[in-house]
């Protein structure tokens, strides 16, 4: 089913910032993996009819077991998406993802987002 | 039988511009000075109605660009002009849509840039002085 709306708006703008980093974004579950930033759906507040104050948690993955390796790419991923000027970061916490049956090392970002239909 | 009331599309509209799809709160205040006219004798106080003073708030987006909130209320920012309110989108004003309109109102300040890292920026405004009227006639 083609996708349409602010919201399918506001993942596309956050998908094209963290393309624009060299990273993959993902908004499909089955193609969350390592090395890829899942963008979840967002929570949010209707400013009114035409307006949503949005928040997205995008998941950085990196591969198991969660060595030193991992960890730094994650963190240098954080990095990059945290001093991007098209996204607004205003929370992060490590985690684990569990996709499948199996637990990634994974960064949890907070990210805000205000989208208007016209 | 129950009335619902579902205040989701009023209409605001700020110097012949439709603001309506940027607004998020709307309030329409009227109000006029209570002048004493307690007299000898009476055992309680009495008031008469004196000079109205109304005004009307609202909270916007802010957007940035031609046209858009921020270019147009800072153009506005010290000046008189009109504002009408509409409880529901209908254009008609009617019993269940009435039209009120402060004619000749005042915007003393504005906020071009309100917000912090990631919030979506208001504006709080209002809109002071000036005549306000009721109209339910389409």
């Amino acid at each position: 089913m083609p996708a349409s709306g602010i919201f399918i708006s506001a993942i596309a703008q956050i998908k094209a910032a963290v393309t624009a980093l060299g990273y993959k974004p993902v908004t499909d579950p089955r193609n969350a993996r390592p090395l890829t930033v899942f963008i979840e759906m967002p929570t949010f507040s209707g400013f009114n009819t035409n307006i949503a104050d949005m928040t997205f948690t995008l998941r950085v993955l990196a591969p198991p077991p969660g060595n030193q390796d991992a960890t730094n790419w994650i963190l240098t991923a954080v990095d990059a998406i945290h001093e991007s000027d098209d996204i607004a970061v205003t929370a992060g916490t490590p985690s684990i993802a569990l996709i499948g049956e199996q637990q990634l090392p994974a960064y949890d970002l907070t990210v805000r987002l205000a989208t208007r239909r016209n | 039988m129950a009335t619902t009331v579902v205040l989701n599309q009023a209409t605001l509209t700020v110097d012949s511009v439709d603001f309506s799809d940027q607004v998020s709160t709307i309030t329409v205040t009227e109000s006029y000075e209570a002048l004493e006219s307690t007299a000898f004798g009476d055992t309680a106080r009495k008031f008469v109605k004196g000079l109205g003073n109304h005004e009307i708030s609202a909270t916007l987006m802010i957007a940035y660009g031609s046209s858009e909130v921020e270019e147009k209320f800072n153009s506005l920012a010290g000046t008189t002009f009109d504002v009408v309110v509409t409880p529901t989108t209908s254009a008609t004003p009617g019993a269940s849509n009435p039209e009120y309109t402060l004619t000749g109102c005042y915007l003393e300040s504005v906020t071009p840039v309100n917000g912090g890292v990631g919030e979506l920026p208001t504006m709080d405004v209002v809109f002071r002085g000036g005549a306000l009227t009721r109209s339910t006639t389409p």
